[in-house]
C-alpha cells in the first residue's frame, strides 16, 4: 500500500511539473498549443534514447532534454506562432499526430510501438535512486524548484505581458511590446520545463512507448489547465490533485485495469467539456473567492 | 524647414476604395492638432498607417529627421509615437496598476526580469501619484474591465503618457464622455503639451476641438482639404460643405 501511495504521489509530482509548464503558454500566455504533450514526449524520448544507447546519466539527460526541446520550441514557434486562435490549435495539434507517428515508425531511433525497455533509475553523484522513496524525495526537490522558477515568471513584469497578450495583443503592441518575441520566449520556457517532466517520467517508468503522445494524454493536459483556470498558478496544483484524487476512486472499488482507463477518458473528456461551458474560469477561480466574500458581507 | 512630423503622399487603398488618398500634412513640434473630417473621411486609416499597425500602399512618414520605413508597430512606439483606438482597448482583466505598469517599462521586459525586476517599487509609486491626480486611486487594484467609460478613457490616455512617448495620437478621445470628465481628459491633454509633448486628436466634438488645438487639419475622401487655425477652419466654406454635404447649404 504505501508503495503504492508513494507511486501515485511520483506521477502526481511529474504531472503538477508538466501542467505547471503547460500552463505558461497555453493558459498565461493564451497560446492555443493543443499539441503540448510533443515537448512532454520529446523529453521522455531524449532520456530514454540517450540513456539506453549511450549510457547518458539522468542529470546530463536533464540538461540535454532541456536544450532539445527548447530548440524544437523555438522552431515550432517560429514556424507556428505567426498563426492565432483557431489555426494555432489546428497546426499543434497536426504537428502531435506527425511526432506520433515518428515514434511509430523510427524503428531504429524509438524502437517503434515496443518500445524502450531498461531506462535505469536516476544516478546522482554516484547514489542510485532506485527505492520508490529516494526517487519521490528527488523528484519533490527538482519540481519544487522548477515550480519556484515557474512562480517566478508568472508573477513578473514578463508575465504580466503575457497575460496582456492574452487579454489583447494589438493593446500589448501599441504601448510597444514585442508580442511576437514574447510569445515564443513563453513558448520555449514552457517546452524546457514539459522537457525535464518527461525525463523524470522516463527515468522512473524505465519503459516509454509512443503512447505517451496519444489523444487522452493531450486531454488530460488540457484538462488540467483548464479546470485549474488559465494562467492560475495555484489553482492548476490543485487541479492536478483533484484529477488524480477522482481518477483513482474507481481502482478503490476493485475495476479492472481496462475499465478503470476507459471510464477516466470517458469521465475526463465529459469533465472537460463541462468546465469549458459552466466555469470557463475553471474550479479554483479567484473571483469565486471575491463572490463568497461579497455575499458574507 | 525641417518639420517634427510630416507624412507626404500616403495611400492605402482597401480594393477600389482610396480610403487615404496622397494625404500630405505636418505637425509642428508641441502643438495640438485637431484632424477632423466626416464619417469615412480616412482618419483613423490615417492613424493605422503612421503607428504602422496597417501597411501603407505608397508615401513617407517622416518624424524628427528620421524617414520611418516599413517597421513592426511596436518599434514605432520606442521611437516616440503612440496611438489609441477608436474602440477603448486596455487589458479587461488586468488591473489599472497593472495596465499602467506595462506602459512604463516601455522596452520589452524579457524573461530574465523574471528573476531581476528592475525598480517595481518606483514604478508603482509614479502610478499612485498619476492617478491621484483623476481621483482614480482607489480603484487601482480594480480590474480595468470594470471601469466606466469616462473613467476608461483617462486610464488609457494615462497609460500612454507614461510611455513617455513624445507624439501622441488620439482617436476621438472625447466621444460618449460626459462634460466633467471632458474637463479632466482637457486638463491632461494641457498638462501634457506643457510637458513639450505634441498631440494629434481625431475628433467630432467640434466645441473640444475648436478650444484645445492650435491647428486644425480637414480631411475628406483620403485627402486634406485645409489645414489651417481653428477660427479660419471654423469660417471656411469647403468644410461646411464636407460636413453637410453640398445640397444642404
Ligand atoms: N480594414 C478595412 N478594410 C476595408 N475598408 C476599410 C477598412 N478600414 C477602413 N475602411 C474603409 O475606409 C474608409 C475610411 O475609414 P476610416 O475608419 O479611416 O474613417 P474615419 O475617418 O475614421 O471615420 P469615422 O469618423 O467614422 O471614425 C471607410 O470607407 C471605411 O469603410
Ligand atoms: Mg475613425
Amino acid at each position: 500500500m504505501f508503495e503504492y501511495i508513494l507511486s501515485l504521489l511520483t506521477i502526481t509530482v511529474i504531472l503538477v511539473l508538466l501542467a505547471q509548464s503547460y500552463n505558461l503558454s497555453f493558459g498565461l500566455t493564451g497560446l492555443l498549443n493543443l499539441g503540448h504533450i510533443i515537448f512532454y514526449g520529446i523529453g521522455a524520448y531524449t532520456a530514454a534514447i540517450l540513456n539506453t544507447k549511450f549510457g547518458v546519466g539522468f542529470f546530463e539527460n536533464l540538461i540535454l532534454a532541456i536544450l532539445i526541446t527548447g530548440g524544437f520550441a523555438t522552431f515550432f514557434g517560429l514556424l507556428c506562432l505567426r498563426l492565432s486562435g483557431h489555426y494555432l490549435a489546428i497546426a499543434t495539434l497536426g504537428a502531435a499526430m506527425i511526432t506520433s507517428v515518428v515514434a511509430n515508425n523510427w524503428m531504429s531511433l524509438t524502437n517503434g510501438p515496443l518500445g524502450i525497455r531498461g531506462i535505469e533509475n536516476p544516478i546522482v553523484f554516484g547514489y542510485h535512486f532506485d527505492s520508490a522513496l529516494s526517487i519521490f524525495s528527488l523528484y519533490f526537490i527538482i519540481v519544487s524548484f522548477c515550480l519556484f522558477l515557474l512562480y517566478k515568471i508568472f508573477h513578473s513584469p514578463y508575465g504580466r505581458i503575457l497575460r496582456a497578450i492574452k487579454d489583447d495583443e494589438l493593446a500589448a503592441i501599441s504601448v510597444g511590446k514585442n508580442v511576437f518575441s514574447a510569445k515564443i520566449w513563453s513558448l520555449i520556457l514552457s517546452a524546457s520545463f514539459t522537457g525535464i517532466a518527461g525525463v523524470l517520467y522516463a527515468h522512473y517508468r524505465l519503459f516509454l512507448d509512443p503512447s505517451i503522445f496519444a489523444l487522452p494524454e493531450i486531454i488530460f493536459a488540457i484538462l488540467i489547465v483548464v479546470v485549474g483556470g488559465r494562467g492560475n498558478f495555484w489553482g492548476c496544483i490543485l487541479s492536478v490533485l483533484f484529477l488524480q484524487f477522482i481518477s483513482e476512486i474507481p481502482r478503490f472499488f476493485g475495476f479492472p485495469d481496462e475499465i478503470v482507463g476507459a471510464t477516466r477518458n470517458i469521465l475526463f473528456a465529459s469533465l472537460l467539456i463541462a468546465v469549458m461551458f459552466w466555469k470557463p474560469n475553471g474550479l479554483f477561480d479567484k473571483q469565486l473567492k471575491k463572490t463568497l466574500e461579497k455575499n458574507k458581507k | 524647414m525641417i518639420q517634427y512630423f510630416q507624412i507626404k503622399n500616403l495611400c492605402k487603398y482597401f480594393g477600389g476604395l482610396h480610403a487615404v488618398d496622397n494625404l500630405c500634412f505636418s505637425v509642428k513640434k508641441n502643438s495640438i492638432t485637431g484632424l477632423i473630417g466626416p464619417n469615412g473621411a480616412g482618419k483613423t486609416t490615417a492613424f493605422n498607417l503612421i503607428s504602422h499597425f496597417l501597411p501603407r500602399d505608397k508615401g513617407d512618414i517622416l518624424f524628427q529627421n528620421e524617414n520611418l520605413k516599413k517597421l513592426p508597430a511596436y518599434i514605432l512606439v520606442r521611437k516616440g509615437i503612440i496611438r489609441t483606438f477608436q474602440q477603448i482597448r486596455l487589458f479587461p482583466n488586468l488591473t489599472i496598476r497593472e495596465n499602467l505598469l506595462l506602459a512604463l517599462s516601455k522596452n520589452y521586459d524579457g524573461w530574465w526580469t523574471s528573476f531581476f525586476p528592475i525598480n517595481e517599487a518606483k514604478k508603482n509609486e509614479e502610478i499612485e501619484i498619476s492617478l491621484q491626480k483623476f481621483d482614480l486611486e482607489k480603484l487601482i487594484d480594480e480590474k480595468a474591465e470594470d471601469l466606466s467609460y469616462g473613467q476608461s478613457r483617462i486610464i488609457e490616455i494615462l497609460q500612454k503618457k507614461l510611455t513617455g512617448a513624445d507624439f501622441i495620437l488620439l482617436d476621438e478621445p472625447a466621444s460618449g464622455i460626459n462634460p466633467t470628465r471632458l474637463l479632466e481628459i482637457e486638463k491632461l491633454l494641457l498638462e501634457l503639451k506643457s510637458n513639450g509633448k505634441t498631440i494629434l486628436i481625431i475628433e467630432h466634438n467640434m466645441n473640444f476641438i475648436m478650444k484645445m488645438c492650435d491647428e486644425i487639419i480637414v480631411m475628406e475622401n483620403g485627402k486634406v482639404l485645409l489645414q489651417d487655425t481653428p477660427q479660419a477652419v471654423q469660417k471656411n466654406q469647403k468644410v461646411l460643405e464636407a460636413y453637410l454635404g453640398k445640397n444642404n447649404k
